[in-house]
């Protein structure tokens, strides 16, 4: 072969190659601009969601002269003239907090026990069935709520009461089937942050002469809290925003969780009462346009927007500060 | 006897019953292989570990034969041999880390102070304090500097605020890391450079007052500075504790060491003064792996 058949056959190559490259190329720029579309619908229907709910919301303050201190100070509703929700915004806080509550250190506890105690070969059955829980429907906790929640609240209360004074909805039928669905989320996402701790940390506090427990206390679980606190976080956000169940245990009637009076036990559960999402479920249906009770039930859906935005934003915080993937 | 029958035989070949004594289920076979056993330049130092007949399973793999090993008081003894060759795993057999392994067998004595770890009753947490362990990569836990290294202290308890704290500032000047870092002994330990984390490991081992350090490649993943910084460190150290140092370099075990023992496939090979292994190795096959021909 002569030089010059070479350098022909070799430009030819090059050509090829070239040719090949454009051809990547295209795919290449045809894929980015197809996930760029798709970026863009995503936000756009974000900002619409957010801009269609507020504008709605708006007009509570605009058009109806509705206070936001008026929502939240009072008491009285009636879907017509007074739009306090003071006593479901109670319901809300009451549901989220106590749910958490219940059900965070149960959770961690269960993640433990599956992460760190448990023998290998139940480990991850033990997960599936968490992971079974995690996906049951909300209609089917609340069917359950419904047949066996709501009757047992019902006997608990009255024996405690020592008459028949509850019908078993409420606040506390709701409390405990949230927390049945909050329980696996927290769970699955502790197990995941306690398994991603890395063995050579374990090793380290036992090389120190601790126990396995001062190691799961002292050294595990201290790397795992940012992801439990991601996993708590979740949780709070499914408490808050959980409809479905909670509608067919509490009752739906616009009166505070409980009263406090004078007379023994002192704490009084109200037969029903209802939380932010569940108002919405019961009042959308008769709302009609251009009426308050339409605006008002607008602002209650974009403040729960607003409250799982900071939901997420806190749970990114946290997963920022993961050390262990 | 061929290796073939030793390594798939998974059952211990000595037994330590209830009392601690060593009953020797079939030592001729072993002594007669002529794999496991070992040229020995005893050491003149008083010795602060001595492993008799030492042999661990992981399940059925047969990973370390038939080792004896003198380890002197106050000197630092090089593990070193290829790949896999077991020195992570006698390193651990004799803190007794190989316990949280699930499938080990163990069976032969860990002598350290003439008393067998393996024997029953022996307290493990104890054990583990008087003999410190350092990891090839180092792992702070994530806490700040300060935490980790009262991390054992707190464990331990019985401590008071100043006497952790005193005890904080006395570790970290032993691993020479305290001018670095006594303006932030509240930051995150994570913050630190490898070799300053390493540093920590290792002032977070001195913190609970340990008699032997036992080190697996603790420079491996630092950089030549970082590394240079670690065995000056070591050579402080010997003064006061025994070190037990595995390392891939050997040029780092001239370095550092006063003994060395050669590894080969689970069997120790080779043990004696650290020139006399790499000036008049007593067997070809330790020469070959000086001579970097394999491993
Ligand atoms: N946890 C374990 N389970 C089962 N087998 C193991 C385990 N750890 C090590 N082994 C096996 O034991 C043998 C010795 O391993 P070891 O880690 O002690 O070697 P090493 O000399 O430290 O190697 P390296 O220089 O690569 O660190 C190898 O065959 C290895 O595969
Ligand atoms: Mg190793």
């Amino acid at each position: 072969m002569s030089k010059a058949q070479i350098q022909q056959a070799d430009s030819a190559a090059r050509l090829a190659g070239s040719g090949k490259f454009s051809l990547k190329k295209i795919f290449d720029d045809s894929a980015a601009i197809y996930f760029t579309i798709c970026a863009l619908i995503v936000i756009a229907t974000l900002l619409l969601v957010y801009i269609n709910i507020g504008s709605q919301a708006y007009q509570t303050f605009t058009q109806w002269h509705i206070s936001l201190g008026n929502l939240f100070t009072s008491n009285n509703w009636d879907a017509v003239n007074n739009f306090g929700l003071k006593a479901n915004f109670s319901g809300t806080i009451m549901l989220v907090f106590l749910t958490v509550f219940i059900s965070a250190p149960f959770s961690v506890g269960m993640a433990i026990f599956i992460a760190e105690i448990s023998p290998n070969w139940l480990q991850a059955p033990m997960r599936g069935a968490v992971e079974l829980f995690l996906g049951i429907p909300s209609v089917i906790f609340g069917l359950l709520g419904l047949i066996v929640v709501v009757p047992f609240v019902r006997n608990v209360m009255n024996s405690l009461a020592g008459a028949y004074l509850y019908n078993g909805y409420g606040i506390i039928a709701a409390i405990i089937i949230v927390t049945f669905m909050v329980l696996p989320t927290i769970t699955t996402i502790s197990i995941d942050t306690i398994r991603a701790v890395p063995r050579e940390i374990r090793e380290g506090s036992l090389a120190l002469g601790a126990t396995r427990w001062q190691t799961i206390r002292n050294a595990v679980l201290p790397a795992a809290l940012p992801g439990i606190m991601t996993g708590v976080i979740l949780g709070v956000t499914r408490a808050l925003g959980e409809t479905v169940a909670v509608a067919f245990v509490i009752g739906g009637a616009e009166q505070f969780p409980f009263t406090v009076n004078s007379v023994a036990p002192y704490i009084h559960f109200s037969n029903g009462s209802d939380v932010l999402t569940t108002l919405l479920l019961f009042n959308f249906k008769e709302a009609t346009n251009n009426t308050p009770l339409y605006s008002v039930l607008y602002t209650i859906s974009f403040m729960l927007l607003i409250i799982s935005a900071i939901m997420i934003a806190i749970s990114r915080y946290f997963a920022s500060r993961r050390v262990y993937q | 006897m061929s290796q073939q029958n030793l390594s798939n035989n998974n059952t211990p070949l000595t037994t330590v019953s209830k009392d601690g004594a060593i009953k020797r289920v079939d030592e001729e076979r072993l002594l007669t292989s002529a794999e496991t056993v070992t040229k020995l330049r005893a050491p003149t130092a008083p010795l602060k570990i001595q492993t008799n007949n030492l042999n661990i399973y992981y399940g059925a793999n047969h990973a370390i034969k038939n080792v004896s090993m003198p380890i002197p008081e106050k000197q630092v003894t090089a593990l070193m041999g290829p790949s896999g060759c077991g020195k992570s795993t006698f390193l651990k057999s004799l803190n007794r880390m190989l316990d949280i392994i699930p499938d080990t067998h163990i069976s032969g004595e860990v002598l350290f102070d003439n008393k067998n770890v393996y024997a029953n009753g022996t307290d493990v947490v104890e054990l583990r304090q008087r003999l410190g362990m350092v990891f090839q990569r180092p792992n702070p836990f994530p806490k700040s500097i300060f935490e980790n290294v009262a991390y054992g202290l707190k464990i331990m308890g019985g401590f008071s605020r100043s006497e952790i704290a005193d005890r904080v500032e006395t570790s970290l000047r032993g691993a020479a890391l305290w001018d670095e870092v006594q303006h932030r002994l509240n930051q995150s330990a994570l913050g630190l450079s490898g070799g300053q984390q390493q540093r920590l490991c290792i002032a977070r081992a001195l913190a609970v007052a340990p008699e032997v350090l036992l080190m697996d490649e603790p420079a491996s993943a630092l950089d030549p500075i970082a590394t240079l910084k670690i065995e000056d460190l070591i050579h402080e150290l010997r003064q006061q504790y025994t070190i037990v140092i595995v390392t891939h370099n050997l040029q780092q075990a001239t370095r550092v060491s006063q003994y060395t023992g050669f590894f080969l496939t689970g069997a120790l090979i080779e043990f004696g003064p650290t020139a006399d292994v790499f000036e008049h190795s007593m067997d070809e096959r330790t020469y070959d792996f000086i001579m970097g021909r394999f491993g």
